[in-house]
């Protein structure tokens, strides 16, 4: 009986130890081998926070403004000359490419921002708070009026 | 008796008409004056445009650098006259300035080879309706002279050029220049402008020595910018593209004349083609875009 119950207790101590190893790896969502984030969810989300001007954009075009592949943009809002509104996510072929992504969406960011530094200071405001994370193989990136709300988006669906 | 009143008659009425002529020529030569001295008091170096449907001579037409062939390609237009314009020009260009007539819309392959160089509505261009296969230098002030000075063009290398400058790294056969809504407010526009605009020309044939150059006039702004009081209205945008066709004329570059596109009866961009009031709707790039893709040349 008592190597039974001792035999019962091991295994449950087993078990209990392996179900505390798996919880941090499910938490975190730039592990492999998790669910895909909802893309699309995110990209509806931000383009939320974009003013009127921002339409969605031709990848090849989006690509055209950050020099990148036309298949690394996954969806694009911006508007045009009137604003700086945008929402981009990027979906790269691995984690080193959207890092260097990443640093390709900050040039264009601050270019942007000098730019509209003369010209329409509020929006080149927006510009200096834009928000941009790379996540795994995603980037998002978002320039709008509540930088802070984007932020929230942003990690909501990426974390 | 009185044929010879008759006679006289006669001679005293062709003197009268002589007299009448020559007093009308004297006070149109006086206007002219006036006119040229007033727009030199103001700052405008360029007199009024030529017209563009005017004068046809061609005399320069057949020059040795290609001119002509530019022109020839571009049947039913009529080159603008910039040989007897009266204000002297800082440079007699071989080239005659061509009004592009509408031709077979061109598929988008035709802006693989192309260049745009604009300001803020040219950025909206490119985002709403722009030829993805075209390259772009935009910034949203740019002016004249700025695209020759200020680093805005970024280079693979991460350094910043002016977009004159960022022209360089590439062959094109096509660029189209959309520039002038920031020198509105410039306090010296023959300098700022004018002279600026022309030495950008200058800058660009030198750097790509085959292109064809494309000057696109302004749009107009709506009422309710109208209405503000700014020094952005459609009084400043006319003057201004009677200078963006005088020196298509001078310089001998093809001209689109796109403001007449997005004009209402009243001259004003329709409210409903723009955001605030200036930059343009992407329904209204769409439009921009249509007019762009009928008016080529071919060479």
């Amino acid at each position: 009986m008592r190597k039974f119950l001792a035999a019962a207790l091991a295994a449950l101590l087993t078990l209990s130890l392996c179900a505390c190893g798996a919880a941090p790896h499910t938490s975190s969502g730039s592990e492999s081998g998790q669910d895909a984030p909802d893309l699309d969810g995110l990209f509806a989300e931000l383009s939320a926070l974009c003013g009127e001007a921002a339409v969605d954009i031709e990848p090849a075009t989006a690509a055209g403004l950050y020099g990148v592949e036309e298949s690394e943009i996954y969806a694009c809002r911006a508007a045009g000359g009137v604003s700086a509104d945008e929402a981009t996510i990027f979906r790269c072929a691995d984690e080193k490419r959207a890092q260097e992504v990443l640093s390709l969406a900050e040039i264009r960011l601050s270019d942007q921002a000098e730019s509209y530094a003369d010209y329409l200071p509020e929006e080149a405001e927006k510009l200096r708070n834009a928000v941009a994370v790379q996540r795994g193989d995603v980037v998002a990136v978002a320039v709008c009026a509540d930088p802070e709300k984007a932020a929230e988006q942003i990690w909501n669906y990426l974390d | 008796m009185d044929e010879r009143r008759a006679e006289t008659r006669r001679k005293q009425r062709k003197q009268q008409r002589y007299r009448r002529l020559t007093c009308l020529t004297v006070l149109a030569l006086l206007l002219a004056g006036c006119g040229v001295w007033f727009a030199a008091r103001a700052g405008w170096g360029p007199v009024p445009p030529p017209d563009s449907s005017g004068d046809t001579s061609q005399g320069d037409a057949s020059s040795e650098d290609g001119a002509g062939s530019q022109g020839a390609a571009s049947s039913g237009s009529s080159p603008a006259d910039s040989s007897q314009d009266s204000n002297p020009p800082e440079e007699k260009t071989d080239q005659p300035a061509w009004f592009v007539p509408e031709s077979q819309a061109v598929d988008a392959s035709w802006y693989d080879d192309a260049v745009f160089l604009g300001d803020s509505r040219l950025d909206g261009f490119r985002l709403y309706a722009g030829p993805s296969g075209a390259t772009y230098f935009t910034e949203a002030g740019a002016k004249a002279l700025s695209i020759q000075e200020k680093n805005t063009e970024r280079l693979v290398d991460g350094s910043k050029v002016p977009m004159l400058k960022a022209l360089e790294g590439k062959t094109f056969s096509k660029v189209y220049l959309n520039l002038g809504m920031n020198n509105l407010g410039d306090y010296d526009l023959q300098k700022e402008f004018v002279e600026a605009y022309a030495d950008d020309i200058d800058r660009i044939r030198a750097i790509q020595p085959d292109c064809d150059i494309y000057l696109m006039t302004l749009f107009p702004v709506t009422a309710e910018q109208e209405a503000k009081g700014s020094y952005v209205n459609n009084r400043a945008i006319d003057d201004l593209n009677s200078c963006i066709r005088y020196l298509a004329a001078q310089k001998g570059t093809y001209l689109l004349e796109v403001d007449g596109l997005l004009k209402d009866e009243n001259g004003n961009l329709p409210s409903e083609d723009s955001f605030d009031g200036i930059h343009l709707t992407p329904d209204a790039c769409k439009l921009w875009r249509g007019y762009l893709d009928t008016h080529t040349v071919e060479k």
